[in-house]
């Protein structure tokens, strides 16, 4: 039974316009699983564990990551038990819960291969002392039912007390709200909702403990990306990759291919590849790469293949696993289903579809990455945010934010701004004095409006406001919004370039006045609202593209400039000729950074090796490298910032010593820095980052990771997902990591990219070259007097010519 | 004419330059023209690269250095141009760096000062351009020979128009009009007295001219002349202000041009002054410095006539009746007709021409009220045309016209911006104001080379026409008067009056004129305040050192400005009713006792004559004696009565009171009327030297700033007495 399926799929960001088409052959039924309807997640109705099988060791592949340390302690098939404290959940301080109703809580969520079989909650709290028996509680919901509720004892007040509640588990599902609610009295007459003796806090150190059960989920491809990649799982994803076959560098390309769709699906959160050959992981799901026509893996059944196939079969070694098997009769089928599972992974379905053809129909543009705000045009904000976060409920509800991922390369000769045009609404008060709707940069102040009071909005007592009236007749403001509903605020600030970092984010917060009426009369009437039009806009389009290299930053960051162009079509990675499984690792997880970044597999990856490095001479490269497995780092020692001998040591070449801009704002410590030797403590110790331009192609940019040992690279990709436990990041030219410290060495910029316009073009390179300056200059006053002289002669001879009535004036 | 003008033999570079500019290139106009856009776009990118401290100061001292070279060598028309170029590259970036970079001000105080700063600059900036542009290439016209018989010459009209002038001023213009080489039955010189007087008609009729007044003063001068158009029909006219004194060659020398251009419409001559004005009086530079005339007359009318906007300066001139009629006369609409005629007749279309010989003399005003009344009412008139007939907008100028009518008008406008740099160090020493938001390092950087390019340049440009610094001290005595009737005239043209210029007294004794002095002295006193805070300032400790001492300096040049400009209000005595000037000719003395001496005249006036004779040559004079004094003129002999006044070598002789009408014809014919009078005087300064004349300059400011302070004390005492 076949049935052919054409389907058109949208990039996330409508703008891009960016369409793929799929033609997906979909065989079903072929290993006995039903099809189910797109997107639904079957969940058993009980919460009875599967079936034990005696299988013991992990469920999860080991991989711990530095920003996750909750204990995982398995026992049992299947079955794991959770701590998270509240501060893993999200809570980066003490809740607070101040006045008569407060409220504060965390998210958490539940994979979808897991059910939750119990669940308790270890609160550290603590309460005022002016809190009341009568009446005060501290309620614990889970989804705003609740769940617990916790009397609160005057005696108790201003202690720190902990007690462990037992959560309902009926009441948690797939993403789940846990509020801590304060009720507070401290008086039984007329509370005033304001007192400030009505609080409580919750220590983030409160402990959410879950015991989950692993179910096992059908063999079904409409579930993509899940099992591999589950939104709901906060932690770091970690999916082997089994290479199955041939190991070419096609099949590397496809492999980057899925892994920066995997990268870019698992966004913050980081992402590992360990790499396998031929064998499956015992536990747990993998992405299965193989190039044959009959292919064959240990344990897996798998049927002959006419073409680009994806399947997705169950861990022969765990019920609860899943293998997601990508194959192809040879490694260029391989890549053609590895495209399409990462441009239409989300409509496949089924337990095995075979790829009959990917056509990518519009070539990306630089810049245009679905996760970069785009620099063509002014953006709205509707495009940045749904219109739901944009409006907030309350007195002081948190910030609204806007993240932004901006390219690293806009330039300007003068130092101007981002322009932002706002618009916003909001509930006026009938009076008040300090409402405000602040807007803050990355944290930084930007700009703050009055939010006006209902008396301000209906008489304008200014000077301006009366002349205005009386002139011009205009109505005021509030008459004016009233006149027309889409009429809104409207105010204009300017982002401040320098404010504006790679990844920033915009905050909105609406502040509301509490205005008091007096005892008993204060009654809270939850009325307040703010909302950001999602017409708003902020515009990036009047910026250069243009910027000093190398810059580990830029790379760090948002992978700059691989991601320029978000398929990757720029990039080439080269490879050692005989990589270790380390270096296929980080190469994979090197990918995943760039797609976490774009937003956007990298469709169009080259891999190459050092044999074949002229064929990729015009794209920027990413080298992958340890030890001396790449002889290209002798060939480029002098374009290199630091020679790399494959001994314990790494000698700064000279290029150091030009170095014009140091990293520290203390240049003397870097001077000191660059000067010395650095030496590795242990051999397989550290990893190193250098940024240079490509020897192959000037205006191109070489990105190297390199392992002292092949293990090195580890702590390499570690420091580029970050987390905790970094406090710096890759920076200048050279950057050393070791553990957890990154070392910024050298900061010699050497070169430029982008591109300016023709005049800050010739303004930039003049002012960087004040005697070829000196000559233009001189070359436009010559040149001016020159034309000037020409056509004032002519002029006089002509007025001459005149006075004196024929053709021979007696200048001649 | 080549690029460079040689006085020894051409260098390598000359050669070039000579080559470069005689290329066959130039005589396409696609050519030019791409040349000329490329030159602009250079000079856009030159102007807005960014460039730091360092970068800014060394291409500054480059700039200096070329300019300063190019200055000392004679590179005629094309080393003027290129200091052009270098010193419009040098302004205009230090335009862009102001705008762009030096007005994010933080407070009010810094906003107020700055923008009215700014304001101030801005005005400069302008003028110094079009002022470029107006005196870049002097037309150098000649005069052009009448080719035609006699018979054919067109008809003149003489006008004279007087209203309330002493008949002895008006008398010698009369007469020496009456004497002007022009076939008799062609010329007919009218006498247009708005007065009414008797006298007038009397003299008139007496000795030829023809008398002509009407009922009214209705738009006075420009009234009186057109009535007389009404009642007239020559086909030229030729004005002439009633203190203005012909030469007898004026109109051989400026009709040629008439019959060659039949759109030529008018030929303006110099006003030439044997007085000195009160600037020169009182500050005792006539002959030495130029004045303010000399600039105007030498260069920047000869300028305008290359864009074909020279204009009619009321006097000195001849207009052909046509084009005037056609417009309607003589313009109303403004105080100043002349200036607007002109404008009027070019919009026409028709040609305007300016001639450098001077023809006709006259007296300067007398003192400083009368001058600077005369001021107000230019500017005035200025004022009221660029608003009511703005040369920016309307029809049938050209480019170059519009530029330079606009450059004439904006001239007047000196009086705020350059109040505002008088005072504007106020706004940092007295109110802590930074009215530039970057480092006084950089503020000195782009501002100085952007000055001392300018003053080069101008200096070069002006040559012998004007001193520099010296017409700081002109202006300065005029701002503040003509500020406010140029704004009044700005906001509605109809405001403020007309004024007359009196002409012709004597100042018996020398004084001081508070009232005129009352802005300078105030000024002085602002200055002086700056200097106590700056001072203070300095001594104490400062957070901007450099910038209070950069202050200081300012305040100081303010000071030696003010205190020169102040002196000007100290009126010298003027002892002769009727100046004298120098001139020598040969001239002989036939004594009571029958022998003649033979001489040279050392000067004249309109009453008497000064003889110089040769030294030691024993002869004895008597006061009183009655003599008979011959001037030649070529082979021309005439013959006037006289007595001796004083004797030995310089012998003074005054004419008898009974001259009749004829000899003093004849009298003006052989002194002021003869052709080469003014123009072996006229402009013969000697070339700007830039440091000779700022020592001049302050050395008056100091001396004047001493002399003030005396006379304010002694006047103060006086009135204590009193």
């Amino acid at each position: 039974m076949k049935e052919n399926l054409s389907v058109k799929l949208f990039d996330s960001s409508a703008a891009l316009a960016f369409r793929v088409c799929v033609s997906v052959l979909v065989l079903s039924g072929l290993l006995g699983t039903a099809p189910q309807a797109l997107g639904q997640v079957p969940r058993p109705a009980s919460l009875v564990p599967a079936p034990a099988v005696a299988v013991p060791a992990p469920a999860i592949p080991a991989a711990v990551t530095p920003t996750e340390s909750s204990a995982t302690v398995t026992s049992g098939e299947g079955t794991r038990t959770v701590k998270q404290t509240l501060r893993q959940l999200g809570a980066n301080g003490a809740l607070t819960l101040r006045g008569a109703d407060g409220r504060d809580g965390v998210r958490f969520n539940v994979r979808a291969d897991e059910v939750i079989s119990k669940a308790t909650l270890t609160l550290s709290y603590g309460f005022s002392p002016a809190l009341l028996n009568d009446g005060s509680q501290l309620n614990v919901l889970i989804n705003g039912d609740v769940a617990a509720s916790i009397p609160v004892e005057k005696v108790d007040g201003g202690k720190n007390l902990e007690r462990t509640i037992e959560l309902p588990v009926r009441l948690i599902s797939d993403y789940n709200q846990l509020t801590l609610q304060l009720i507070g009295r401290t008086t039984l007459q007329c509370e005033d909702p304001t007192n400030n003796g009505l609080w409580a806090t919750i220590s983030n150190k409160s402990v959410l403990e879950l015991v989950t059960q692993a179910i096992a989920l059908p063999n079904d491809l409409s579930l993509l990306p899940l099992p591999f990649m589950d939104q709901r799982d906060a932690r770091s994803l970690s999916l082997p990759f089994v290479f199955v076959g041939a190991l070419d560098n096609a099949m590397l390309e496809a492999s980057g291919v899925l892994s920066s769709w995997f990268g870019a699906l698992a966004s913050g959160r980081g992402a590992r590849f360990p790499v396998t050959l031929n064998t499956v992981p015992a536990k747990g799901n993998a992405i299965v790469m193989i190039a044959n026509a009959r292919p064959t893996v240990p344990g897996v059944q798998i049927a002959a293949i006419s073409g680009p196939t994806i399947s997705v079969v169950t861990n022969p070694g765990d019920p609860f696993g899943k293998l997601l098997l990508v194959m192809g009769r040879d490694s260029a089928e391989l890549k053609k289903a590895a495209s399409a599972l990462a441009l239409g992974g989300s409509v496949l379905s089924g337990q095995t579809a075979a790829i009959t053809g990917v056509t990518e129909l519009v070539a990306r543009r630089p810049y245009d990455a679905p996760n970069w705000l785009p620099s063509d045009r002014a953006v709205k904000f509707g495009e940045l945010s749904s219109a739901q976060a944009m409006n907030v409920t309350g007195y002081d509800p948190g910030p609204i934010r806007l993240n932004l991922r901006i390219p690293p390369d806009l330039y300007s000769p003068k130092a101007a701004g981002v322009p932002v045009d706002l618009k916003y609404r909001y509930t006026p008060q009938p009076t008040s004095k300090n409402s405000s709707l602040t807007v803050n940069i990355n944290d930084q102040l930007v700009k703050s409006f009055i939010l006006f009071p209902l008396e301000r909005l209906t008489a304008d007592d200014s000077l301006y406001g009366k002349v205005r009236s009386r002139v011009w007749g205009e109505g005021t403001v509030l008459e004016k919004l009233q006149a027309d509903e889409t009429q809104s605020m409207v105010g204009k600030l300017t982002l401040p370039l320098t404010a504006l970092y790679p990844r920033s984010q915009l905050q909105l917060r609406y502040q509301y006045d509490y205005i008091k009426t007096g005892e008993c009369g204060d009654i809270v009437v939850d009325n307040m609202r703010g909302a950001i039009e999602p017409t708003s806009t902020l515009d990036i389009s009047g910026y250069a593209h243009f910027m000093a290299m190398p810059d580990l930053r830029a790379f760090h960051t948002l992978g700059f400039p691989f991601t320029r162009l978000a398929d990757l079509s720029q990039t080439a990675v080269v490879l050692p000729d005989t990589p270790s499984l380390q270096e296929y690792s980080a190469y994979l997880e090197l990918l995943g950074r760039l797609g976490e970044s774009t937003g956007y597999p990298g469709m169009a990856i080259t891999v190459t090796q050092a044999d074949r490095i002229a064929t990729v001479a015009d794209k920027d490269l990413l080298l992958v490298a340890s030890g001396s497995n790449q002889p290209l780092l002798k060939q480029w020692a002098s374009a290199l910032p630091g020679s790399l001998g494959g001994a314990k040591r790494i000698s700064l070449s000279d290029l150091v010593y030009e170095a014009r801009q140091f990293v520290s704002p203390d240049p003397q410590a870097n001077a000191k820095l660059a000067r010395s030797e650095i030496t590795f403590n242990s051999v397989a110790d550290g990893a190193l980052f250098a940024g240079f331009e490509s020897p192959l192609k000037s205006g191109r940019s070489a990105v190297l990771l390199w392992g002292v040992e092949a293990q090195g690279l580890r702590d390499g990709i570690s420091a580029l997902i970050g987390g905790e436990g970094y406090d710096k990041q890759l920076e200048g030219s050279l950057a050393l990591v070791r553990a957890q410290k990154i070392e910024s060495l050298v900061a010699d910029q050497s070169y430029h990219i982008g591109r300016l316009g023709w005049f800050d073009q010739t303004q930039w390179t003049l002012s960087r070259n004040l005697s070829m300056y000196m000559l233009t200059a001189l070359a436009a006053a010559l040149l001016l007097a020159i034309v000037a002289f020409v056509f004032l002669r002519s002029l006089a001879k002509r007025r001459l010519a005149v006075a004196v009535g024929v053709k021979r004036g007696r200048q001649g | 004419m080549s690029f460079f003008s040689f006085t020894e033999m051409p260098g390598k570079l000359e050669r070039l330059g000579g080559k470069l500019a005689n290329s066959s290139v130039w005589e396409s106009n696609v050519m030019r023209a791409i040349a000329a856009a490329v030159a602009v776009l250079l000079l856009v990118i030159v102007i807005a690269v960014p460039l730091d401290l360092v970068q800014q100061s060394t291409i500054a001292v480059l700039a200096f250095l070329v300019s300063s070279k190019i200055r000392k060598l004679s590179w005629g028309r094309g080393g003027i141009l290129i200091m052009i170029g270098i010193s419009l590259l040098m302004t205009m970036r230090y335009l862009y760096w102001r705008v762009t970079s030096t007005l994010d001000f933080e407070t009010t105080a810094d906003s107020v000062f700055g923008y009215l700063l700014l304001f101030a600059e801005l005005y400069g900036i302008t003028c110094l351009v079009l002022g470029y542009i107006q005196t870049a290439w002097p037309l150098e016209r000649q005069p052009v020979m009448i080719d035609r018989p006699v018979s054919q010459w067109p008809t003149v009209d003489v006008f004279i128009p007087t209203y309330n002038e002493d008949l002895s001023v008006v008398r010698l213009s009369v007469l020496a009009a009456l004497t002007l080489d022009w076939p008799a039955d062609k010329l007919r010189v009218y006498l247009l007295d708005d007065g009414r007087r008797a006298e007038f008609r009397d003299f008139a009729q007496n000795c030829g001219a023809i008398y002509l007044t009407r009922d009214n003063n209705r738009h006075a001068k420009a009234g009186n002349l057109n009535e007389a158009l009404k009642r007239t029909n020559g086909d030229f006219v030729a004005i002439f202000d009633c203190d203005h004194i012909p030469t007898r060659s004026f109109l051989q020398l400026s009709m040629g041009s008439f019959l060659r251009d039949p759109k030529l419409a008018m030929v303006q001559t110099p006003h030439f002054f044997f007085s000195p004005d009160p600037f020169e009086r009182n500050l005792e530079t006539h002959g030495k410095v130029p004045n303010e005339g000399q600039l105007f007359y030498g260069l920047v009318q000869d300028g305008n006539d290359i864009w074909n906007a020279s204009f009619f300066c009321g006097s000195c001139a001849v207009l052909r009746r046509a084009p005037l009629e056609e417009i309607g006369g003589v313009a109303v609409e403004t105080v100043t007709e002349d200036a607007h005629t002109a404008l009027k007749m070019s919009r026409r279309g028709y040609n305007m021409a300016y001639l450098a010989v001077p023809q006709a003399a006259g007296l300067a005003t007398e003192n400083l009220s009368s001058h600077v009344g005369q001021r107000i009412r230019w500017a005035r008139g200025m004022a009221q045309i660029f608003r009511i007939d703005n040369p920016l907008l309307g029809p049938g100028l050209t480019l170059g016209q519009r530029l330079c009518y606009v450059n004439a008008m904006l001239h007047f406008f000196y009086g705020l911006p350059r109040l505002i740099f008088l005072s504007a160090p106020v706004a940092y020493l007295v109110f802590g104001a930074h009215v530039f938001t970057a480092t006084t390092s950089m503020v000195l950087a782009y501002a100085l080379p952007a000055i001392v390019l300018a003053s080069m340049t101008n200096s070069k440009i002006q040559g012998n026409h004007r001193h520099s610094f010296w017409n700081e001290v002109y202006e300065t005595v005029l701002a503040w008067y003509i500020s406010m009737p140029v704004l009044m005239a700005l906001l509605n043209p109809k405001w403020g009056k007309f004024n007359v210029t009196a002409k012709g007294g004597k100042i018996d004794q020398e004084y001081y004129d508070w009232k005129m002095a009352v802005p300078y002295v105030l000024l002085l006193a602002v200055n002086a305040i700056c200097a106590i805070f700056g001072i203070t300032e300095l001594l104490l400790g400062s957070d901007e050192p450099f910038t209070a001492l950069i202050n200081c300096v300012w305040v100081v040049y303010n000071t030696v400005i003010l205190s020169a400009s102040a002196y000007v209000a100290n009126e010298a005595r003027q002892i002769r009713h009727t100046p004298r000037i120098k001139a020598s000719f040969p001239a002989t003395v036939s004594r009571a006792n029958g022998r003649t001496v033979m001489c040279e005249t050392a000067n004249f006036s309109s009453t008497g004559l000064g003889l110089k004779l040769p030294k030691d040559n024993g002869i004895k004079w008597d006061i009183g004696e009655r003599v008979h004094v011959s001037i030649f003129r070529g082979e021309k002999e005439s013959t006037f009565p006289g007595t001796v006044q004083t004797g030995g070598q310089f012998v003074g002789i005054q004419f008898d009171d009974s001259l009749t009408l004829k000899q003093t014809k004849e009298l003006a014919k052989m002194t002021f009327g003869r052709a080469d009078m003014w123009a072996t005087e006229w402009d013969k300064h000697t070339d700007d030297k830039p440091m000779t004349s700022i020592k001049n300059v302050v050395g008056h400011g100091f001396v004047n700033l001493y002399g003030l302070i005396r006379s304010g004390i002694r006047g103060a005492f006086v009135k204590r007495r009193a």
